[in-house]
């Protein structure tokens, strides 16, 4: 049994139940209902109300929400005492983290909104022997669509009628050339590849045709792309990898404590309440409620600094998933090109060479000869007007229109001063992929003149005669032949793309007069080689995947230092199970040429497979599979499509191969700063904690109250946080590998930093800034309840300032993991001065603003018993800046 | 023994026919091509989709008969259901419009009720792909397979001379996901492997080509549909699942959304009740 495209008209119409007339409008009906309207499936509801509720129910909110349930209760039974306050600012922490946790997840994709794009609004068919126009929704199988130049394509379906019918159908393929449809499907077995098919979602370039629809909506070949877009399950991200793992762990070592403490309160005969007031506290200090929010903000800063940097992000997870990309599979075209094709050399069919100096488009350039004689330059001049004339292209004021191939034509003309003659175009045969050339025909007065351009495989045969170096034409012998297949070989082996330039008298291609050949090439971009090199020096592999063959790719891949064991072609990679191309992805470096858009995904998908973080560059519609699928999926600003730079999750806005690195420094960036300011949140719940096993175990009034502790959390901590994550570059951050997924941002140095080095520190400042008040001003040991409250509240303040000042500079030593902060800069990050000042002015409020006072519990102390506070921030600072000299010491040791 | 085609005269209900006459010929069962009367019909459509359907027949040397009833549908097929010894009811459906949301189709209707048949439901998404079934889908939850659902579908590959994979997906949430080794994950569809191994081994004796693959996500029905895109599947059958008496009226259940979507034609089976 055959396919629909290799049925007869008869037995096509037979198995459609259609006829040429048309479908009638009471099967139309039924068939709607039958097969459904010609629309892309969106993606399954998601309901926002219920996905913001949800952020409310993971662990964090959970605990918090329990805990600011007890303080209501706690009030209840004991009121005054405030713990309503501490209720409401509980949940207040609960709704920022909630909604800045949602607010990350909402940012929903809207690629099937541009692939709808891609489908029109109105067809014409053919209905019960009428012309109609319809809704593309309302096209069912068997319908019968009337094509025309510029119409959008609604559905599958096989061509009944064919007049010069050009399709492109770059949204399937990727090629953008105009391909011709006839009313055979050809050698073709899948339905993509039978030349008597049209297709939903592409568009008719020329000609004009009739169709029967075969299939529609999710069932068209576009229909698959679009499934393939909306169904790609992305792989988590690192970041979302480590909030999961970073919430869990302060979760349960919250829930820990707060359990063994409440336990240890009803047996040790504190009763419910004071037990229950104790869980809570421990809880609450455990948990680093301005966690969250302050990764969403420093990620937003992030991507601020990277969009200046043309590196523009969409999903914020993505910035840190940058700093851990192994492999980057990069485009050639336009990436790590200029995508300016610039003529390089010229061989005229006298026998002489002429190279043309300048690149690109607009670039002054001057022509030499190796050989020249006294016609050298009138046929240099034949030549170059043969091509500006048979060329669509032009470069104007305005700017450049056209293809890139014409444009360098068009552009070396310019450079030799030519402009075209007056002449009339009276006729033009298309390039198409078949053809491999095109021509134009022109009248000059009477003369009719052709000019031709194509590839020299094609085109030579057609051409009967050359211009010969005495500037006549002489016909074409074998030797001649061959010597200019010799040097068309010679200039593709250079990596040159070469062209063949003729002209004849008829309006027919045949027969034709060889002018020459010109080698283009597209240049690599400025600074790309120093990019591949800063990958290779950071341990990331570059991978090329490119359209063009692999001899081309290979010499650009040479000239920018892209080193690969390998070169694989497309229909190599067809015929390779996933196993064997895992295999060889794991050991090897792989240059993929002639490659097909729709193969990426099946290399980011062996690539992740072998436990690669990949980043993926693409422009077509069809590279939207493999942008969703890859790790970073990168789209291209300037020629990228929509449908690309919606599924994907940065876009580079100058194209440029170098910004992506600039991209992958910048996530490395980030991922170190979470480390950081991680670290420095760490050393806070130290402080918040201590105070309360204290009071637990010994007979001390209580140091710390827990509005205290969310005072700390959620307000001074946050701006020094931020500016901790937007902090620059560290000197070594290219030189390290890249971070493994198994690295963990909440590892045994960020514990040991933070809880038991400089988390220690801030607890030693705490307590003795409040033992040393409490002892200064006449307690005893032993005396649990003070008779004067305020007192009791100044030793609270002071605990608070210990923890606080500490904190100050704590944010200060930890703006570098590794090296001095001297060796930063003082006002190499404004952000952290701002912050420190914001503390400061915090501090001079918990001091001296009645209101603040009232609400964190705290009280006035003179300024001459402050310096208690002192010591203790210095220690830190010092401490810290001294571990990390020891580290740099042990390091270098190590390496020499 | 029968297998009957339930037929509308609508082009998805002879594609069902086909499917049906295919697993008839396997067996060398009578296909029974059966019409419901009613108002609305159009009877000269219907006698020719069945002249189509016996023309096929002939190909295969299938036995086949035509039957008309009349009364309410579902009740005149149940009834003839239980005077006759039936293997299977093909039936094709329809999308769910909105103008007919309360409306149910006959195969919804016949879904809900305890048949003493089987009853398979096919959406016909390419009217052609029953000419070209060259490879058959049975997506399952984890191992989960009953023995009629795997007769069903090593008939049908039989029946078409079809390469077939079973696609094994394993419900897991993202956190799991994140947690989860390649070992722990090698060890998971290993296990999988093992409970499948009788089934692996039948069509092995059938000489059916089989695959089994596996897929660990959060969201079935978009990995299911995602699997449809990339590979070329012409016949998916899926275990159907009989609807609850309190429909979910907001929220497409996965088996609508999948039977919705789908790119490739599907049948859903509903084995009979009882032994």
């Amino acid at each position: 049994m055959s396919q629909l495209f290799d049925l007869d008209r008869q037995d096509l119409f037979r198995r459609l139940k259609t006829s040429e007339k048309g479908l009638g409008p009471d099967q139309v009906a039924r068939r709607l209902v039958e097969f459904g309207p010609n629309e892309l499936a969106t993606a399954a509801r998601k309901n926002y109300l219920l996905a913001y509720l949800g952020q409310y129910c993971n662990f964090f909110s959970i605990l918090l929400e329990v805990a600011a349930l007890l303080s209501f209760i706690a009030d209840h039974y004991d009121q005054g005492q405030g713990y309503n306050i501490l209720g409401y600012a509980i949940l207040g922490a609960v709704i920022i983290n909630s909604t800045f946790t949602f607010w990350q997840e909402y940012r929903a994709d809207k690629a099937m909104e541009e692939l709808l794009k891609l489908m029109p609004a109105k067809v014409s068919l053919r209905r019960a022997e009428k012309l109609v126009s319809a809704m593309a929704h309302e096209i069912v199988p068997g319908d019968i669509m009337l094509l025309e130049e510029g119409d959008k394509v609604a559905a599958d379906g096989i061509i009944l009628e064919a007049n010069s019918l050009y399709l492109n159908l770059s949204s399937l393929t990727g090629e953008s050339a105009p391909v011709a449809r006839t009313l055979l499907p050809g050698e073709a077995k899948r339905t993509l590849d039978a030349k008597n098919m049209v297709f939903a979602g592409t568009t008719v370039i020329s000609g004009s045709g009739v169709a029967v629809a075969s299939a529609t909506g999710n069932a068209t070949e576009f229909g698959k792309i679009a499934s393939l877009t909306k169904n790609v399950r992305k792989a988590i991200t690192p970041m979302q990898r480590e909030i999961i793992h970073l919430t869990r762990t302060f979760t349960m070592i919250a829930l820990l404590m707060g359990c063994v403490f409440f336990a240890l309160g009803l047996f040790s005969g504190k009763g419910v309440m004071l037990a229950s007031i104790f869980a809570i506290a421990l809880i609450v200090a455990n948990i680093p409620e301005g966690l969250l929010p302050t990764i969403s903000l420093s990620l937003s800063l992030a991507s601020q600094r990277m969009a200046r940097r043309n590196a523009l992000i969409k999903n914020l997870d993505s910035v840190e998933t940058l700093g851990s990309a192994t492999v980057i599979c990069t485009d050639k075209t336009g990436t790590l090109t200029r995508n300016e094709m610039t003529l390089k050399l010229l061989w005229l069919a006298g026998g002489e060479q002429v190279a043309i100096s300048g690149e690109g488009y607009r670039d002054p350039g001057e022509f030499s000869f190796d050989q020249p004689n006294d016609s050298s330059a009138d046929r240099l001049a034949s030549l170059l007007t043969a091509g500006l004339l048979n060329s669509r292209a032009s470069i104007n004021e305005k700017g450049l229109h056209g293809d890139p191939t014409e444009l360098a034509i068009v552009a070396a003309a310019r450079k030799r001063g030519i402009s075209p003659p007056a002449m009339e175009k009276i006729e033009e045969f298309i390039f198409t992929s078949e053809r491999k050339m095109m021509s134009s025909v022109y009248q000059e007065g009477e003369r009719t003149w052709l000019f031709a351009k194509g590839a020299v495989e094609v085109l030579l045969p057609r051409c009967s005669s050359f211009l010969a170096a005495d500037d006549s034409v002489q016909p074409f012998t074998d030797v001649a032949r061959e010597a200019v297949l010799a040097r068309a070989n010679d200039f593709e082996n250079q990596a040159y793309r070469v062209l063949l330039i003729a002209r004849g008298e008829k309006k027919i291609e045949e027969g034709l007069t060889l002018l020459g050949l010109i080698a283009i090439m597209d240049l690599p971009r400025q600074g790309v080689s120093e990019a591949v090199a800063a990958c290779k020096t950071a341990g990331i592999r570059t991978m090329m995947i490119t359209g063009d063959n692999p001899r081309t790719a290979a010499a650009i891949a040479n000239q920018i230092g892209m080193m690969h064991d390998r070169v694989i072609t497309g229909p190599e990679l067809e015929g390779m199970g996933d196993e064997q191309l895992e295999e060889i992805l794991a050991k090897e470096t792989v240059l993929f040429a002639r490659m097909a858009s729709s193969q990426k995904l099946r290399i980011a998908t062996a690539l992740q497979n072998n436990g690669e973080v990949v980043a993926m560059t693409g422009d077509g519609v069809n590279d939207a599979p493999a942008l969703k699928k890859a790790d970073i999926g990168i789209a291209m600003g300037l020629s990228g499509t929509e449908v690309a730079k919606e599924a994907a999750d940065m876009v580079l806005l100058d194209d440029n191969f170098a910004s992506i690195v600039i991209a992958i420094e910048e996530g490395r960036t980030v991922y170190f700063n979470v480390k950081k300011f991680v670290t420095y949140v760490l050393a806070s719940n130290v402080p918040e904690i201590v105070p309360y096993i204290l009071q637990f175990f010994l007979k001390i009034p209580l140091p710390l109250s827990v509005i205290q502790i969310l005072f700390i959390d959620l307000g001074t901590d946050i701006l020094p946080g931020v500016a901790l994550g937007s902090e620059r570059p560290e000197k070594n951050i290219m030189n390290r590998p890249p971070v493994g997924r198994n690295e963990k941002i909440l590892d045994w140095e960020v514990f040991k930093r933070g809880y038991f080095f400089i988390g220690v520190i801030e607890a030693a400042a705490a307590m003795t800034a409040f033992l040393s008040f409490l002892l200064l001003h006449g307690w005893q040991y032993g005396t649990v309840t003070l008779a004067d409250p305020l007192l009791h509240r100044q030793a609270m303040t002071m605990t608070l300032l210990g923890a606080v000042t500490c904190q100050m500079l704590n944010g200060l030593t930890m703006r570098s993991w590794e090296f001095s902060v001297f060796s930063l800069g003082i006002f190499s990050n404004r952000l952290m001065l701002w912050a420190m000042a914001v503390e400061v002015v915090w501090v001079w409020a918990l001091l001296n603003v009645a209101p603040v006072q009232k609400v964190f519990n705290t009280a006035h102390v003179p300024l001459a018993e402050l310096w208690i506070l002192l010591p203790f921030p210095v220690l830190l600072f010092l401490s810290h800046e001294g571990y990390k000299w020891l580290r740099r010491r042990r390091n270098s040791l190590v390496n020499r | 023994m029968k297998v009957i085609a339930a037929m509308n005269g609508l082009v998805s209900s002879d594609v069902a026919a086909l499917y049906a006459l295919r697993y008839a010929a396997l067996f060398d069962y009578t296909l029974c091509l059966l019409h419901v009367l009613n108002p609305s019909d159009r009877r000269e459509e219907v006698e020719l989709s069945m002249t189509i359907a016996e023309e096929a027949a002939l190909h295969y040397r299938v036995k086949t008969e035509r039957v008309f009833l009349t009364g309410e549908p579902v009740e005149a097929i149940r009834k003839y259901l239980a005077a006759t010894r039936t293997d299977t009811l093909f039936c094709s459906t329809r999308m769910r419009a909105q103008k007919r949301f309360f409306q149910n189709s006959l195969s919804e209707k016949l879904s809900r009720l305890s048949l003493p048949v089987n009853l398979a439901v096919v959406r016909v998404v390419h009217v052609n792909a029953v000419f070209v079934t060259e490879n058959i889908l049975l997506p399952i939850r984890e191992d989960r397979l009953s023995v009629r659902k795997f007769t069903f579908f090593s008939s049908l590959a039989k029946a078409f001379g079809a390469a077939t994979e079973i696609y094994s997906i394993h419900p897991t949430g993202r956190g799991r996901l994140a947690a989860m080794d390649t070992h722990t994950a090698r060890m998971l569809f290993q296990k999988i492997n093992t409970s499948l191994s009788h089934y692996a081994n039948t069509m092995k004796l059938l000489d059916i080509p089989l695959a089994i693959k596996h897929a660990l996500t959060s969201r079935e029905v978009d990995q299911i549909l995602h699997h449809l895109s990339r590979h070329d599947f012409q016949l998916m059958i899926i275990g159907g699942r009989r609807p609850s008496a309190f429909p979910e009226f907001f929220r497409e259940n996965p088996m609508e959304r999948l039977f919705r979507h789908t790119q490739v034609n599907t049948i859903a089976f509903y084995a009979r009740e009882g032994k």
